[in-house]
């Protein structure tokens, strides 16, 4: 759910961009229609409906409240969202890490005005692998949760199975999701499952909650801090200006009122601004695991 | 303007109206009460059976990470649960609380109310770090398999809002009321009393005699018939005054008339009576001479009867003068010795005389004397007619016998009533003749009795026998003022009575005058 929310942000930042632009500018009037693309691949099927039903209500409350008109496609399909946005069908496209994995080579170029959803004060996350302490050692293969449609999570797990481990997740690891990171910790605790991946920041949370878990969980490996739960960019043909107003009301988003409230909702601290260069360590990871997944695969023949 | 009675009215009003509200309140805060703590229990069962739902799956396999994430979700989104504690009937009891959970075993307090339906209780719980809570225990039955208990601990600060704003709004009622109810107190206290207080008033204005008011009102009810019937009585009342004022001015004037009317026949009959007195004083005048006269020829003939013996000796001795002249027994010493003889008869004679005299000179002031005397001196006066009659008088006296008065005045008293026994002893020619006199001291007073034994006085005239002019003599013979002179004499000039009635054979007088207690010297 929480990764819904970072995703609605990156969606919501232009709106409320596009919403306050009067407010810096005087009452200029901008005829064109904000075509925002969203891409779902990666988002789990149950959250979907929600996702859809705030959106709507936040498109009402955006047209109601400024005469600049927003409409909104989603994408089943990451690659169609791309070619869509290549096409300069959609002026904006967003969508989580897995959309940034696939297709960084033809949004980068096409985009401007980059930003990532931050979950903490960093820009990045970090994730780790989880083990029960009880469990049985003389296994072939060992139970292991993912939250539900984390591709940071599945990224992890092969990198660290390939590097760690010489061996593709499959081989080791019989490999189930959970709803939720937090689902996923306290399932292993109970001795549902062997192993566990989830984000530093949910980790560090279940310790709040229960300093006890780290008697029966103890973390085995950990990712680079280079990963993110989603990101946006907008055209780079749009109009210099409306980008100009579009980064200032980005930069008054988090003290707006509904701002603010969005972001609460939602749980993440905001949406930051990034360099380009920003998605270099991610795409450097995604790249050495695609790396050790293929020198496995030509060992493995 | 005196408004005990609005005030009192007022008093009653409100204050039974304020009691009422009082009632109400309390039964209505106690239903309201019990209505939060249903509410409380509604709304706790719906959240436990939402856990429950939303659980169910994760319970029946046991996944006690869901539940546990469950959990911690709605204690997230729902800051009045402090806790949530799931209690299977195999495996662990997770306790979760807004800031973290664990597994530990079940208190026995939670324990105990572990039953197959739905329990609540209010208390301080330490999972709600001493917080009071409204803790709610809900079995976790599914399709029969009992799974095991669901402990849910509320705020009661919810209850305390909720107490709070129906205190508030129960406050906030119960001061409209208060204000209605002393407004309607006021108005129906006015609306009541006034056209009372405002008879009441006029009754006193009218009580006072001022009649030149009228009560006004408009009421229709049985008030205002009686405000009406008032104002009616006022007008009946004034026009009565008038005609009373003018009765009372003709009757004044008829009572002047009247009363001159009186003042003159006033005047004539004081000069009526004056002449009646006048008239009076001349007929006792007359009385009194009459008696007086009567006295003298009583006198007379007591001194007839005195004089008769030494007459007759007078005579003899005139004849033994002359006897002894013829028979030359005439000397010197016969004739001396006839000669004080004859003086010695004739100073008897006038001795006589001087007592009869000093007998009826009447007293001038009151003076003590000896019953005794009196009654010796009256015997004197009638003793040589007694001793003719041969009546025979019996004394019977006290000694001491002394009273304040006119002796002379009361021997004439005895005289008449002795004169009277011994004409009724000779009329009736009784033998022997008896008179008994008695003197004794009774209490105060010196009582004498006089009786004969002459036959009495008949009782169809005792009550007469006092009467002036009254005798029962022949005609001639009494006057018939003897009694009625005494009666004056005891009762005017002595303060005494004087009865008569009839003894055992005879008349009876009995006097009574006041003793004197100093003696009579």
């Amino acid at each position: 759910m929480k990764r819904v929310f970072v995703l609605l942000l990156t969606l919501i930042v232009p709106l409320l961009r596009a919403e306050t632009l009067h407010n810096h500018n005087g009452p200029t009037r901008y005829p064109k229609i904000i075509h925002i693309g969203y891409v779902l691949e990666g988002v789990p099927q149950y959250q979907i409906a929600d996702l859809k039903i705030a959106f709507e209500n936040l498109l009402k409350r955006y047209a109601a409240s400024d005469d600049l008109k927003a409409d909104i496609h989603y994408y089943d399909y990451s690659k169609e969202a791309v070619k869509d946005f290549m096409e300069k069908k959609i002026d904006t496209i967003s969508g989580p890490s897995l959309l940034w994995a696939k297709h960084h080579k033809q949004i980068l170029p096409r985009g401007s005005l980059f930003y990532i959803a931050k979950k903490c004060d960093a820009l990045y996350e970090r994730y780790l692998l989880l083990r029960n302490k009880g469990m049985k050692t003389d296994k072939r293969r060992y139970s292991l949760l993912l939250p539900y449609g984390d591709f940071n999570a599945m990224l992890f797990v092969k990198h660290d199975t390939l590097s760690r481990l010489h061996t593709i997740p499959d081989n080791y690891y019989r490999i189930g999701k959970s709803k939720k990171a937090s689902i996923a910790i306290y399932q292993t605790f109970f001795n549902k499952a062997d192993y566990a991946v989830v984000p530093e920041s949910a980790w560090q949370i279940a310790l709040e909650m229960n300093p006890d878990i780290a008697n029966r969980l103890t973390v085995v490996s950990r990712s680079p801090k280079v990963l993110f739960y989603g990101a946006g960019c907008y055209a780079n043909d749009l109009d210099p200006k409306l980008l100009e107003r579009i980064r200032r009301s980005h930069a008054a988003l988090e003290k707006s009122i509904m701002g603010q409230q969005l972001l609460a909702i939602i749980q993440i601290k905001g949406n930051a601004e990034v360099d380009i260069d920003a998605f270099t360590p991610f795409l450097d990871y995604v790249n050495e695991t695609e790396r050790l997944e293929a020198e496995w695969e030509s060992e493995a023949r | 303007m005196n408004r005990r009675l609005f005030f009192k009215t007022f008093v009653a009003m409100f204050g039974l109206s304020f009691a009422t509200l009082l009632i109400f309140s309390y039964f209505f805060n106690r239903q309201q009460e019990r209505m939060i703590i249903q509410v409380m229990e509604a709304q706790a069962r719906t959240v436990a059976q939402s856990i429950a739902l939303l659980g169910s799956d994760a319970m029946v396999t046991n996944d006690q990470g869901v539940i546990l994430e469950n959990n911690l979700n709605i204690l997230k989104k729902s800051p009045n649960i402090r806790y949530i504690v799931i209690d299977p009937r195999r495996g662990d009891t997770i306790v979760s609380t807004p800031n973290g959970w664990r597994i530990e075993p079940l208190l026995p307090r939670f324990k105990a109310m572990e039953k197959p339906h739905s329990l609540y209780a209010i208390f301080k719980s330490f999972l709600s770090g001493g917080e009071e809570v409204f803790h709610y225990v809900y079995p976790l039955d599914f399709n029969g398999f009992e799974w095991g208990w669901l402990h849910l601990g509320f705020s009661t600060e919810q209850i305390k809002t909720m107490r709070h704003l129906i205190y508030r709004q129960g406050l906030m009622i119960a001061g409209f009321i208060l204000l209605m109810t002393l407004l309607g107190s006021y108005i129906f206290s006015r609306w009541l009393t006034i056209p009372i207080i405002q008879l009441n008033n006029a009754a006193k204005s009218a009580a006072s005699g001022k009649l030149d008011i009228m009560v006004q009102t408009r009421r229709k009810d049985e008030i205002g018939e009686l405000v009406e019937s008032f104002n009616r009585m006022i007008q009946n009342l004034r026009d009565n005054q008038t005609q009373l004022r003018t009765a009372n001015r003709m009757l004044e004037e008829k009572v002047q008339q009247r009363t001159r009317e009186l003042e003159q026949l006033n005047t004539q009959l004081e000069e009526k009576v004056k002449k009646e007195v006048a008239k009076s004083r001349e007929k006792d005048q007359m009385l009194i001479q009459q008696s007086r006269l009567a006295s003298m020829g009583e006198m007379i003939g007591n001194i007839a009867h005195q004089w008769r013996q030494p007459l007759n000796a007078l005579g003899l001795v005139l004849q033994n003068i002359q006897m002894a002249h013829e028979h030359g027994r005439l000397d010197e010493e016969y004739l001396r010795k006839a000669t004080d003889k004859g003086m010695k008869l004739i100073d008897s004679m006038s001795h006589t005389i001087d007592d009869f005299r000093n007998f009826f000179k009447p007293n001038k002031s009151k003076e003590r004397f000896d019953i005794a005397q009196s009654i010796d001196s009256a015997l004197e006066m009638v003793e040589s007619s007694f001793k003719n009659h041969d009546i025979n008088v019996n004394l019977q006296l006290e000694p001491e016998l002394c009273a304040l008065g006119f002796p002379s005045e009361f021997s004439q008293v005895l005289l008449n009533i002795l004169t009277n026994a011994k004409d009724a002893l000779l009329e009736r020619n009784v033998n022997p003749k008896e008179i008994w006199i008695h003197a004794f001291r009774q209490n105060t007073d010196i009582v004498v009795t006089i009786e004969d034994n002459g036959g009495g006085i008949d009782t169809s005239v005792v009550e007469k026998i006092f009467d002036p002019y009254f005798t029962t003599k022949e005609e001639g013979k009494g006057t018939g003022l003897g009694l009625y002179m005494s009666k004056m004499i005891i009762e005017r000039s002595m303060n005494g009575t004087i009865v008569a009635d009839n003894g055992s054979s005879g008349a009876r007088f009995t006097t009574r005058i006041p003793a004197e207690t100093k003696g009579c010297t």
